[in-house]
């Protein structure tokens, strides 16, 4: 592990000096936001600030983690309509970006449509806000789950064909012309060779999706409106709504809110990582 | 020009054709069942992408166990007809037929044919075994069918050891010979090899070359392989096809190639070092054509051409271009003395590679390449005897470059 180039002691000291800047610029936020679910009130409004708490008070994640309470519901409900949401459009826009992408990539697709799609996450979201609304409430699923879950799947498709396509691309199109003459199929081919060597950029786009959608707050704050469709940006917002406002509470659902997404982010990074060294296809 | 030299190359072909089926036939004898049958046939292919024209009226016909070997200069449109044969490319006009089947325009899963790809294209994702048995597993062969096939050509390749290894843990040599395999346990009609040895090093490259040439003599199987490789070539096939251009240049025996090339082109590219083309004049006098070069220090070399065509005859008084291999010029006499000429000359510089001695003279205006015993103590500037041996010489009309 002994690198072979000796750096400058100076220029150690400074590197070291920035990338301590860099992780507390990084850190102290959530570290903040740690403290503040874990502070009494009393500690919140005293003036100077207690950064350091008192007494550790664990009682709002008692609260938010049981679903008989009024809150706790409101923010379990919330988490499972995220997840349902999030998962749900991601892999909808997983199926349908690989198999676009292909067709881009392979099968000579109109580059016109393409750029059709790229064109669609160009416009700013309020353009869409107006039609989308009439639209839903004519076909009655306003406040559902389903819109959503197409209103995000159209917004990471484009976006997961354009990842999947720099990807296929990059591909040599022989291993598919040796599956094609060994007598395969293309949803063969790409079941069996194609989609097993851009597994890792699967999970990666799998990964962005998940994530763009689990952090949505403006399409959900408007098609939603109680806890049959809320989403958790939205009922984070909620929480700060009222004439009260516990910013330990708060603090708290951002913690847990915040706790999916980083699961998810450790898993795929250790599987891109593995997937990025193993899958070398040089011949 | 261009219709001409495509008639005169289509002429020569047909010209050749009953002398090279007999020799195949004769090399074939006793080791292949089925004679004469005809495996793979292409009528006036031609492929354009928008106004480039890569490949122009090709025809072709090989029959069951030939080794074809498509050789050209890089861009010459051999990979291009290898994967119109193979159905990864669509042609622009013309038909292919694969035992009498058209498969023009049938799609590559169905073409019964097997293909190494120079890259080796093989799935990082599996193992070798699994790699070998794809197109088997495609085919919904029974495991256990499957399983003794691969170990029968794992067998022959000497692959056992890394069947459960994946492509990355394997060395160049290696992977390539799971490519071969992928092609081989299927038994295919046809088998492609496009520019297979390419990426691997001088030294396995050849042990290669032999593998390959060994596998063919003991499978018999019908292949059709792309090098830029001309010694590759030589050595490997039983028919040649030159290309250049998109053309046929010519198409016969790796001997009709070598010993009588159709035009400028296919001597120049086939032989290293390249035949020597040494312009020269014809003078038919009383009967005997008499063949001028012009020296530069000396009086014109002239020698008597014993077996003069008519159509050599009619270029007297004109310009012609002579092809001599190096080994043709050489210190050492010929073996035939009645078609041989012996002069002295000056030799400008010299090469020794060991085995032999390459020395190169003035004849005509250009360097001319000799080939020397490896012993031959010349020395540059040396005047040294040189034995022309005539019995290969070719003619070429300068105008057309084609073979008079």
């Amino acid at each position: 592990m002994h690198s072979t180039i000796k750096r400058p002691r100076h220029l150690s000291c400074l590197l070291y000096a920035s990338l301590t800047l860099l992780a507390f610029f990084v850190l102290a936020p959530v570290l903040w936001l740690l403290l503040m679910s874990l502070s009494s009130p009393t500690d919140l409004t005293k003036v100077p600030l207690q950064w350091i708490p008192s007494q550790w008070d664990f009682s709002r994640y008692a609260l938010l983690l049981d679903w008989q309470n009024g809150s706790g519901k409101r923010f379990l409900a919330a988490m499972l309509n995220s997840l349902i949401i999030a998962t749900s459009a991601s892999f909808i826009a997983l199926v349908a970006g690989v198999l676009a992408a292909y067709a881009f990539s392979r099968r000579n697709a109109s580059m016109l449509l393409m750029f059709a799609f790229l064109a669609t996450i160009m416009m700013p979201p309020i353009t869409y806000i107006l039609p989308l609304y009439s639209a839903f409430s004519e076909l009655g699923i306003l406040n559902t789950k389903v819109s959503l879950i197409i209103c995000y799947s159209a917004m990471l498709i484009p976006f997961a064909i354009w990842l999947m396509k720099t990807n296929i691309d990059v591909l040599p199109e022989e291993i598919e012309h040796a599956a094609m003459i060994e007598g395969a199929g293309t949803i063969y081919t790409l079941r069996k060779v194609v989609l097993p060597i851009i597994l890792p950029a699967i999970g990666a786009t799998a990964m962005l999706s998940f994530l763009t959608a689990w952090d949505e707050f403006f399409y959900a704050l408007i098609f939603s409106s109680d806890l049959s469709a809320k989403t958790i940006p939205v009922a984070i917002a909620d929480f700060s709504a009222g004439r009260v406002t516990d910013f330990g509470v708060i603090a708290s659902v951002g913690v847990l809110a915040s706790v999916p997404p980083v699961l998810i982010a450790l898993f795929f990074q250790r599987f891109i990582v593995s997937g990025l060294v193993g899958g070398s296809v040089k011949g | 020009m261009s219709d001409s030299s495509s008639s005169f190359i289509s002429n020569q072909v047909s010209d050749i054709s009953p002398v090279q089926s007999s020799t195949t036939q004769s090399q074939r004898r006793g080791s292949s069942a089925d004679q004469d049958d005809v495996i793979l046939s292409i009528r006036s292919l031609c492929k354009s992408y928008f106004d480039a024209e890569i490949l122009q009226d090709i025809n072709l016909e090989i029959n069951s166990g030939d080794f074809l070997v498509l050789v050209g200069p890089s861009g010459c449109g051999k990979s291009t007809l290898l994967s119109c044969i193979g159905g990864l490319t669509d042609v622009t006009s013309g038909e292919i037929f694969c035992r009498g089947k058209n498969i023009t325009q049938l799609d590559p899963a169905k073409r019964d044919i097997a293909m190494v790809f120079q890259s080796y294209a093989l799935f990082p994702n599996m193992t070798v075994a699994q790699n070998i048995g794809f197109g088997l597993e495609v085919r919904k062969v029974p495991a256990a069918e499957r399983k003794q096939k691969i170990q029968q050509v794992a067998e022959i390749l000497h692959l056992q050891p890394l069947l459960d290894r994946t492509p990355a843990q394997l060395s160049g040599g290696q992977r390539q010979r799971v490519a071969m395999g992928r092609a081989l346990v299927r038994d295919p009609t046809l088998f492609l090899f496009d520019e297979p040895l390419s990426n691997l090093d001088a030294k396995l490259r050849l042990s290669m070359r032999t593998e390959i040439k060994h596998l063919h003599q003991r499978l018999g199987g019908t292949m059709v392989y792309v090098t830029h490789d001309q010694v590759e070539a030589m050595t490997l096939a039983s028919k040649i096809m030159v290309l250049n251009q998109g053309r046929i240049q010519q198409f016969g025996s790796p001997e009709e190639v070598y010993k009588r090339p159709a035009n400028t082109f296919v001597a120049e590219f086939m032989g290293s070092p390249a035949m020597n083309l040494i312009r020269a004049k014809v003078i038919v006098e009383a009967g005997a054509v008499k063949i001028q070069i012009h020296r530069e220090d000396r009086a014109p070399l002239v020698f008597i051409e014993q077996a003069a065509t008519d159509a050599l005859r009619a270029f007297n008084n004109q310009s012609v271009i002579i092809g001599l291999r190096p080994e043709s010029i050489s210190d050492v006499a010929a073996r035939d003395p009645q078609r041989s000429h012996s002069a002295e000359c000056r030799i400008e510089y010299i090469e020794g590679i060991g085995s032999d001695v390459y020395a190169t003279l003035k004849l005509g205006g250009s360097d001319v390449i000799s080939r020397l015993h490896g012993d031959s103590n010349v020395s540059a500037g040396d005047r040294q005897q040189l034995h022309f041996d005539l019995s290969n010489i070719s003619y070429f009309d300068p105008s057309s470059q084609l073979r008079i």
